[in-house]
């Protein structure tokens, strides 16, 4: 049995049995090229849902403070090994209500980069396919087809994933995929050494360069699942104004800053902030930083262990930084 | 108007003809990323990609401009006062600013060109209402030279709603890509004027309108275009009108969001959407802006920036009460006001079809399922009404 | 839906620059200088404290000629700005026939309020009235005017309650009916007390509970507008205060026989731009800002239910 088939199975029983209300999951978007959350209300619908490496989005989002609609609802959820520590990081603070989740960890074996695969056409693609394990085909509006390796094609988040098995479900869709071995490895920042080899200067204009496309739309805050003030965010706050209201290269970096200050600690980098930027600003790369940062100072992988707080909500007269 | 043809190598000539008068943008593909940029000589213009990941809007209706700034001083009394009026008081200096440098966008499409059409309408205060200047002076003093369509995109409807990749309006110039070039519709005045003085080789060049100095431009060959060009340009129009399939008929779209407007389907339609701005702010047409104030010690400015209708607290008042407090209400807004409420107003659209908000929301709601859905009366069934 | 490359439909069309000119007789096109973004700077020449949280500010153009000019009709707003702090809009609560100044009444509440209230005599605003759509008071001759108001609600409807005071003669009858929560919380006493010494209106204050030394009605504002129990015939009935309480006194309209075209209110909304552009204050194709903040409950009813 696939994943998916476990998936839909979890979600109609879970709907027929009113356990919840809706089932959040994936399905096809506007054409099979695209997935986009799916929510199924009526067990008849499962169908719809499916599950391969275009599942990107984090569906912890939609239990975030004021997007269950109704507002009382019991959820049925998706959640991917990147995701489920989102979910954790929510449960650490109780901030999502346990009693009216259902949680369905889906093991992962990497997600795909769309993005990438888009810039290596000019013409649209329509239909993105998995034949077989580790292919991926590709077809455009006017007919070229092109084949990928999957593992060249993978987000650069899921190359370097140590949690690709949810760390939180109530029922598993499937067998869990081989763990890459934590306590055996540190986890790989080498995506971040060309970065952290440039000045304190080139990192300052690298930076504002960078966000000075920023639009504030605020979709990777609310995409984000652990910002869960999403909606009365303190970047829009006018009593008092911390961050300027107006749109340009210093205040959109701050704006960034306080988005990753405030996740630090419950941010896995699961990358989701980066896939929903319309502009294509490298999201990604400053949660990783922080979070290489996190893991130097104190050990700590945000989102792992249900037990635990998030590193910037305890106090302990044991932490040092460095020597 | 004249139909004129430019070779493809004379591209950059002409774009460096322009740049003599007015700044141009045009789009430009950096990291793989399209964006209108400023253009000058050896900028690549990128025709390939369909749309840029924004419309141009922000050439005409910056994200961010202050429009008004202010200095609190003291004023020294006046000759002869007593008492109180002898001291100095304080006072405040206005100053307005109105940037509006003249500019040439090139590479745009029909549905960004129409996006300003129907922009204009609110801020041209249609139906007697108010007149926007700060809009208007950037309006004017921009050139649109668009490039038809050759390849639509699944997620294009401009026909849907009245336009089409080779449409007129808005258009200055239509650039349309043939064998070895553009066949070139100079369409207004205006674009006769951009174009005016631009030096020709084996051809008549464009005439300057009166009153209109040619200047020192040279470079560009804007050559008489063949019937054969002519033709082959019809040929390429046709075919990309054909590659865009209309996902719903405007008819009684309007009256059925009336009638909908309390139907719990907007509940339905909007689960997956996460409230954010992306759909305004990447959108040829949407237009609502916030007006803040800043002061640092006695110098201050007032700016406006976009806004966007999905913000949770664009509609919340002092008082705390919010009409639009739920996600639902605000996602309903959107299309009512793009459909059902602007039309009412100013008798024009506020959507050209060009589809971005489809590609770049996060959870790639659909405008089309929307329409099609809350577009339909109530009774209708899905097997009754044709999408 | 037709539309035109021109913008030009049925006869309605697009301004330009050339449209807007000093003189042009177009009501809406905005200030003289064509930048209806442009407030005219104005010098706080009076403030009132009329209640713990409520502050009448009296304002005089600095320009003499703009002063001079300057007219509006009952039930207009105007956007009332400290500059660096932002701008929001307030009834124009003067009488229309004021020539000295101009005035708002203003409760504190949030940002802009706030910094309204700090403000002292001698100190600058930037004022751009007068905007919106007011009370048809000439339509209105002839009939009896019936104003229900409750707390700042008297706000909205002083220069109107002023106006047709001026001109009672064109009407067949005033009465107002004014509650607050206190006897120190009605706004406009100093105006009240005016207003009790005529005998060709009929005029009631109510509190919401028994007050030693309080003479007049008791009970909310609803429950004493049934005790009066007026007719509707030939009236026209007004309504402006805490928004339940307009629901109610809505609902006792309709009880007591007034039609929706006899009804009026205005509605509130968050503003920015007062012009009708920038979008926020919709309740479906209207803007409160300029189509409004005066409607008659025949207009509300047509608009979608987004309160």
């Amino acid at each position: 049995m696939s994943r998916q088939d476990h998936i839909r199975e979890f979600a109609a029983a879970a709907l027929a049995e009113g356990r919840v209300d809706y089932f959040i999951g994936w399905t096809t978007g506007f054409n099979s090229s695209e997935v986009i959350p799916a929510f199924v209300k009526d067990p008849a619908e499962v169908d719809r849902l499916l599950w391969n490496p275009l599942c990107h989005h984090n569906l912890v989002t939609f239990l975030k403070r004021n997007m269950p609609d109704p507002p009382d609802a019991k959820i049925g959820v998706c959640v991917k090994g990147c995701d489920s520590r989102t979910l954790v990081a929510l449960l650490q603070e109780e901030l999502v209500d346990k009693s009216r989740l259902y949680v369905v960890g889906v093991p992962c074996d990497g997600i795909v980069d769309r993005r990438r695969l888009e810039k290596e056409f000019s013409d649209e693609m329509v239909d993105i396919a998995f034949p077989e394990k580790g292919k991926v085909v590709v077809t455009t509006r006017s007919g070229v087809q092109r084949e990928f390796d999957q593992q060249a094609v993978l987000l650069d988040v899921c190359t370097r994933c140590r949690y690709p098995n949810p760390v939180y479900a109530d029922d598993t869709a499937g067998p869990a995929v081989p763990e890459p071995g934590r306590e055996e490895t540190e986890p790989d920042w080498g995506d971040l050494a060309d970065y952290e080899a440039l000045s304190d200067d080139e990192k300052q204009a690298l930076l504002e360069k960078v966000y000075s496309t920023c639009v504030r739309c605020f979709a990777c805050i609310n995409v984000c699942p652990v910002c869960v003030c999403w909606d009365r965010c303190v970047n829009r706050s006018r009593q008092p104004e911390l961050v300027s209201q107006k749109v340009e290269p210093k205040s959109n970096l701050l704006f960034q800053m306080v988005h990753m200050f405030h996740v630090a600690g419950r941010c896995p980098s699961c990358g989701a902030c980066d896939r929903a930027c319309p502009v294509e600003i490298p999201l990604y790369l400053l949660h990783r930083k922080m979070n290489k940062e996190l893991y130097d100072m104190f050990g700590f992988e945000p989102g792992t262990k249900l037990g635990e707080k998030p590193v910037f909500q305890v106090f302990d007269l044991a932490d040092r930084f460095g020597d | 108007m004249a139909t004129k043809f430019l070779a493809q190598e004379q591209l950059p000539a002409l774009l460096e003809a322009l740049a003599q008068g007015a700044r141009v943008v045009t789009p430009v593909k950096s990291d793989g990323v399209v964006q209108f940029e400023l253009w000058s000589p050896g900028t690549e213009v990128e025709l390939d990609v369909l749309l840029a990941k924004q419309s141009p809007k922000e050439w005409v209706f910056p994200q961010c401009e202050t429009y008004l700034r202010f200095d609190y001083t003291m004023a020294p009394p006046a000759e002869g006062a007593e008492g109180e009026a002898a001291l100095p008081h304080e006072t405040v200096h206005l100053r307005t600013t109105n940037e509006a440098p003249r500019q040439v966008i090139f590479g745009l499409r029909p549905c960004d060109a129409r996006g300003f059409v129907q922009m204009d309408q609110v801020f041209g205060g249609y139906g007697g209402f108010y007149f926007d200047p700060l809009y208007n002076a950037r309006r004017e003093a921009t050139t649109l030279f668009a490039v038809t369509c050759r390849e639509p995109r699944s997620t294009c409807f401009c026909t849907a709603v009245g336009g089409c990749p080779a449409g007129q309006e808005g258009v200055d110039a239509l650039f349309t890509e043939i064998d070895g070039g553009f066949l070139v519709e100079v369409l207004t005045a205006k674009g006769e004027a951009a174009l005016a003085g631009v030096a020709t080789a084996g051809g008549a060049g464009i005439a300057a309108p009166t009153g209109v100095t040619a200047g020192a431009v040279t470079g560009g060959a804007l050559l008489d275009a063949t019937e054969a060009q002519v033709a082959q340009a019809a040929e390429v129009k046709m075919a990309a009108s054909a590659k865009v399939e209309p996902p719903f008929t405007l008819e009684g779209i309007r009256d059925n969001l009336h009638d909908n407007f309390a139907d719990s389907r907007w509940h339905d339609l909007c689960m997956r959407c996460i409230s954010c701005g992306t759909c305004t702010y990447v959108c040829p047409n949407c237009y609502c802006f916030n007006i803040n104030d800043a002061l640092v010690e006695t110098k201050g400015e007032r700016y406006r920036t976009w806004d966007n209708c999905f913000n949770p607290q664009y509609t919340e008042e002092t008082s705390g009460h919010n009409p639009r407090a739920h996600k639902a209400n605000r996602f309903r807004n959107r299309f009512s006001h793009k459909f059902w409420y602007y039309p009412d107003k100013y008798d024009s659209l506020l959507c050209s079809g060009c589809g971005r908000c489809i590609m770049h929301c996060p959870t790639r709601i659909d405008i089309r399922e929307v329409l099609r859905v809350m577009g339909t009366p109530v009774a209708a069934t899905a097997e009754g009404k044709e999408a | 839906m037709t539309e035109t490359a021109s913008g030009d439909v049925q006869g309605k069309s697009r301004l330009t620059f050339a449209d807007v000119v000093p003189d042009a007789g177009i009501p809406r096109a905005g200030k003289l200088s064509g930048n209806p973004y442009l407030p005219e700077v104005a010098t706080v020449v009076q403030i009132i404290q009329e209640t713990p949280a409520i502050k009448t500010f009296r304002v005089r153009f600095d320009d003499p000629e703009v002063q001079r000019n300057f007219s509006f009709r009952p039930g207009q707003v105007g956007q009332l700005g400290v500059f660096g702090v932002g701008e929001a809009t307030f009834a124009i609560t003067s009488r229309p026939s004021e020539k000295e100044f101009i005035q708002f009444s203003v409760m504190r509440a949030g940002e802009v309020t706030k910094a309204i209230h700090n403000l002292s005599e001698g100190d600058k605003v930037g004022v751009r009235a007068p905007m919106g759509r007011g009370f048809p008071v000439e339509e209105w001759k002839g009939k009896k005017i019936l104003y229900v108001m409750g707390g700042i609600g008297s706000a909205a409807l002083k220069a109107t309650i002023e106006y047709t005071l001026e001109h009672r003669a064109d009407y067949a009858g005033i009465s107002i009916l004014y509650g607050a929560t206190a006897p120190q919380n009605f706004t406009y006493q100093y105006d009240i007390v005016e207003w009790q010494k005529r005998d060709d209106i009929d005029l009631r204050l109510t509190i919401d509970r028994e007050c030693d030394g309080w003479q007049c009605d008791v009970g909310l504002v609803p429950a004493v507008l049934e005790r009066m129990a007026p007719s509707p015939e030939n009236t026209i009935a007004i309504t402006c205060g805490p928004p339940i309480m307009i629901k109610f006194a809505l609902l006792s309209f309709k009880k007591l026989g007034f039609t929706p075209e006899q009804t009026y209110t205005t509605l509130e909304k968050r503003m920015k731009c007062g012009i009708g552009i920038c979008g926020r204050c919709n309740v479906g194709p209207k803007y409160v800002c300029v189509d409004g903040p005066v409607f008659s409950l025949a207009e509300l009813n047509e608009l979608p239910d987004e309160l």
